[in-house]
This record gives C-alpha cells, sequence and structure tokens, in this order.
C-alpha cells in the first residue's frame, strides 16, 4: 500500500507459505493476503475491491488470485484486475524473507489500531 | 463498588462472573456450556452470508480486557438527578452492573420490575427461566455465546398482566473504560395485556477503547404492546456487535426504534418474530455514519403465524468515508397465510467517498400473502443544495435541510412528541459534527 511511513512486521515462517496458496496475515493494522508463485512471496490487501470479499480465502492459479464471492481476478504481483466483476486494482505491499522468516512492510501501528 | 478488569478469560472466570453476581446453579450451568459453545463454534466466515461486510475479527476480545461485575446498586427511592423528562422508571448501569434502578411508586405497586438479571433469577427463578434466552440464547452465534458466558448481571424489565405503564423506562448503559470489553444484555417482558416504552441508550463517556457485545431480547405475550427505542451513541473508538430480537405471541405488537449514531464499528442484527396469530410489528431505523464510521445492518421479520403484519422504514445518511451496508429479511412461513409485510430501505449519500448498499430479500413460502419492499441508494440531489444555497443557506445548512426532510417520514412515526425531539437533537448534534 503507498504510505509514507512504513514498518517491516514479522509474520510467519517462510515454509508455512507454501507454493500455490494465498493466506491471511494481520499485518499492523492491515489484513494482507500473502501469495507463493513460481517460488516468490507476493503481498495484496485482503479485501476484493467487487464485493469487499476475503482473497486470503480464495484460490491461486499461477500469479492470479480468484475472490471466493464472486469470481474476480486479480495480478498478485501487482493487485491489477484480470477478470470482471471487480473493475478496481487492489492494493500490494513490499514482502521479503529474511532468516527463514516472511517479513511485510505496512504502515506503523497507532493507538487507534487496537 | 467499582468494576474491575480481567486480563484473560477462561472457564474457571465465567464460574467467578457467576459467583460475584450470585446466581443461582441454573445459570451457572447455562454460562458454562455457553461458554462450550463459545470455543467450539468456529469464527464466522467472511465469505457467507451477514458476514460478507464484517470482519467478525475486530469482536475479538484478546486485546481487550472484560469488565467484571461489580456489586449490583440497591433500587432507589428516589428519581436521580439530572433526569429531563419524567420517566416511568430508570435503569443506570455503569461499566458492567446495574447501579441505579428507579420506578415511580404507583409502577412498583403494580409489579413491575427494573432490576439485574442475577438478582431476578434467585427471586423470580419461574419467571426468568421461561424467557431467558429464548430469543437470543447462546446457540445464536459465536458472538452471542461469548455474551452469555461473561454478561455480568444484566437487565431485567418485566411488565405484568393488564398493566400499561405510562411513561417510558428510560435505561442508560455506560461503558468508560479504556481498551475493555463489555457484554451489556437486557431482557424484556411484557405480559398479557401489558405495555410499556423502554428507552435503551448505550455511551461511553471519554470516548474509551471498547468492544461491546451486546445482547437484548424479549417476549410479548399475548394482546401486550411494547415500544422499545435503542438509542446507539457508543463514542468513536467502540465496535459494537449486537444483537435483537423479540418474540410476539397472539395479537401483541411490537414497535422498534434503532437509532444508531455512534461506534467506530458496528454490526447490528434486529429481528421481530411473529410467533402468535394477529401480532403486528414495526419496525424504524436510523442510521448516522460519517467520518470512517462502520455499519452493517441486519433486519428480519419472521412470520410464523397467520394474520401476522410487518413494516419496516430503514433510513441510511452516510457522508465522509463512511460505510454502511444493509441486509433486510422478510420471512413468511408456509403454513403463515394472510401476512402483510412491507419493507424499505433508502439511503442518502452526502458524499462520493461514501459507500451505502442495500440488499432486501425475501423468502415468502406462502401464497395467500401480501408483500412489497423498496430499496434506494442514491448521493444528495446536488440540484436541491444549489435551490438552497440560493436562498442564503450555507452548504452544510442545506444538507441539514435535505437529511432531516429524508430521516423526517421515519422518526415522524414517533407518537411521543418528547422522545421525537430529543432524537432530532441528537441528528442535529451529529450533523453539527
Amino acid at each position: 500500500m503507498d504510505s509514507d511511513a512504513r514498518e517491516w512486521f514479522d509474520i510467519a515462517d517462510a515454509e508455512e507459505i507454501v507454493e500455490g496458496e494465498v493466506r491471511t496475515y494481520l499485518v499492523g493494522s492491515e489484513k494482507v493476503a500473502v501469495a507463493r508463485a513460481e517460488g516468490a512471496l507476493y503481498a495484496v490487501q485482503d479485501l476484493c475491491s467487487h464485493d469487499n470479499g476475503p482473497l486470503g480465502e480464495g484460490s491461486l492459479v499461477g500469479f492470479e488470485v480468484q475472490c471466493p464471492r464472486h469470481g474476480a481476478k486479480f495480478d498478485v504481483r501487482d493487485g491489477r484486475v484480470t477478470s470482471a466483476p471487480a473493475l478496481m486494482a487492489i492494493g500490494t505491499f513490499e514482502v521479503r524473507e529474511l532468516n527463514g522468516r516472511v517479513q511485510v512492510a505496512a504502515p506503523p501501528l497507532t493507538d487507534d489500531d487496537w | 463498588m467499582e468494576a474491575t478488569l480481567k486480563s484473560a478469560v477462561s472457564a474457571d472466570d465465567v464460574r467467578a462472573i457467576a459467583a460475584a453476581a450470585g446466581e443461582p446453579e441454573w445459570l451457572v450451568t447455562w454460562r458454562h456450556d455457553a461458554w462450550d459453545v463459545w470455543e467450539q463454534t468456529p469464527m464466522p466466515s467472511r465469505v457467507k452470508h451477514l458476514w460478507r461486510y464484517t470482519d467478525p475479527e475486530k469482536f475479538l476480545i484478546d486485546k481487550v480486557t472484560p469488565v467484571l461485575p461489580a456489586a449490583a446498586g440497591q433500587p432507589e427511592d428516589e428519581l436521580p438527578a439530572g433526569m429531563q423528562e419524567s420517566p416511568a422508571g430508570v435503569g443506570i448501569v455503569d461499566d458492567a452492573s446495574l447501579q441505579t434502578a428507579w420506578l415511580a411508586p404507583e409502577w412498583r405497586e403494580a409489579g413491575v420490575i427494573i432490576t439485574d438479571l442475577a438478582t431476578a433469577a434467585n427471586t423470580h427463578e419461574e419467571l426468568v427461566r421461561e424467557h431467558f434466552g429464548r430469543a437470543v440464547g447462546p446457540n445464536a452465534g459465536k458472538f452471542e455465546a461469548l455474551n452469555a458466558a461473561l454478561f455480568p448481571g444484566g437487565v431485567l424489565v418485566y411488565v405484568p398482566r393488564g398493566v400499561a405503564v405510562q411513561g417510558p423506562i428510560h435505561l442508560f448503559r455506560r461503558h468508560g473504560i479504556d481498551l475493555s470489553a463489555v457484554f451489556p444484555r437486557l431482557l424484556v417482558i411484557i405480559d398479557e395485556g401489558a405495555e410499556a416504552t423502554i428507552i435503551d441508550e448505550y455511551s461511553n463517556p471519554g470516548d474509551p477503547r471498547v468492544v461491546a457485545n451486546t445482547v437484548i431480547e424479549g417476549t410479548v405475550l399475548p394482546n401486550g404492546h411494547l415500544h422499545y427505542f435503542n438509542i446507539q451513541r457508543w463514542g468513536s473508538r467502540t465496535r459494537s456487535h449486537a444483537r435483537q430480537r423479540f418474540l410476539l405471541q397472539r395479537d401483541a405488537s411490537v414497535s422498534t426504534v434503532n437509532i444508531a449514531l455512534g461506534g467506530q464499528y458496528n454490526k447490528a442484527d434486529i429481528a421481530n418474530i411473529q410467533q402468535g396469530e394477529n401480532a403486528q410489528s414495526e419496525m424504524i431505523g436510523v442510521t448516522y455514519g460519517s467520518g470512517s464510521q462502520h455499519f452493517d445492518t441486519h433486519t428480519e421479520h419472521i412470520h410464523e403465524a397467520s394474520n401476522t403484519f410487518s413494516d419496516m422504514d430503514f433510513k441510511v445518511v452516510i457522508e465522509h468515508q463512511a460505510q454502511s451496508v444493509y441486509t433486510g429479511l422478510i420471512r413468511i412461513e408456509l403454513d403463515a397465510a394472510n401476512c402483510e409485510a412491507y419493507q424499505e430501505n433508502r439511503n442518502l449519500m452526502l458524499d462520493p467517498t461514501c459507500s451505502a448498499q442495500s440488499i432486501p430479500e425475501l423468502e415468502i413460502l406462502n401464497e395467500n400473502v401480501r408483500c412489497t419492499h423498496g430499496a434506494t441508494v442514491g448521493p444528495i440531489d446536488q440540484e436541491q443544495v444549489y435551490y438552497l444555497k440560493t436562498r442564503g443557506l450555507s452548504e452544510r445548512d442545506a444538507e441539514k435541510l435535505i437529511v432531516e426532510g429524508f430521516f423526517g417520514p421515519a422518526l415522524d412515526r414517533i407518537s411521543d412528541e418528547g422522545l421525537r425531539e430529543r432524537l432530532w437533537g441528537l441528528i442535529d448534534d451529529k450533523i453539527a459534527g
């Protein structure tokens, strides 16, 4: 997600996110869907731009994550829509592996994040 | 006695809460069963109906601490100071426990009861056991089970047979502890031929961070009449999950008015069930969302008996980045003939950055019925705003006038003039920001 201030949040063991799967994590105050495709990790917002569906509960085929509600598809590499009914792209997050752990960059927590 | 916080909750704490409130063993067992349901029920799925627009994790209590019960207050002989109306009764719940319970002498002598549920479970066991948990039991949902296990004290309002209470019974729920979880619970019993007006008002002074898990349930016995007003004025950092459900027996009527103005993240599930023939239900809803508020409201009118009537009018105004989702169900069962059911939901969006959705649902299993429903979502008419500005109004005043006209038909259905004016005052305060 575009944001001026971000920090890295440690979210999981790297082996927890296996090839071809997408899982949901709370990163700071954001729900993030983290996927592994062709060996690399990708992180997008866990919210379909069509109807607020939970993308982390959807399926991943190649680089496309499919919303479990109405079937909209998004490219996890850049968040763009690849299949209707969604029309707007979703946000993406920086993600990295460090010493066997997965880390995602998100805005830091504030007092209102609880 | 001040309420206290408990940092971690377990089954042992359920017994401690019950013991602190002095509850009888049957209620302790009921709470433990509810705790088991809470633990065994999976989190609601965001893919499924009624949880598609709200994240259930917002209502978990792992980052806040439940408020344990303090000792309930004794019944008051004098009307609490500062009341600006002439109520028939007053109940004040501070944080966890009913601290003040006052009834005008004539209603006390008539047998009307306002007390905490723990006391009622001991002193009126048969009455409470017959109705407690019937409309909203632990199996109603995961968060309803949590309320059943952890509610501290709760409130009972009972109106005995044939007693028509003049003037409202006003309940104030005030929760002011930061990073806490509260579990308000209300049981209303309107006995045969009785009538009452209940104003149930929720707020939290000081705008603390609170998870509120509320259950409101009640039964209106044959030919009883209930007028129930729910005024939700939670602070801007409260997450509110509320379940409200009234059961209507033969020839009974219920009119509910739900005013939702506060809270940060709100989910409300409101239902009236017509179980007896000729039962009548009227449901009015007024929601005003601003800032980044989230409102997810579901209403149900369930017609289980023949010759029953329901009418629902739900108005939503939304502005800034606020979100509103309304889903409303009319269900008429197979054996319920000659029913009438009406449902209307209108949404007015003041800004292009807010969002409102309306999803009416009809499940009509009987062929001999009369049902209508209507839903609209639309932006404020800029031509109307322009016209009003040409008459000398500021843009905000023009919007205010249009909002008042929008809410008007719903609020004008409230017959009590003083209450209507008070509700308008709360809405005007909200518009003024």
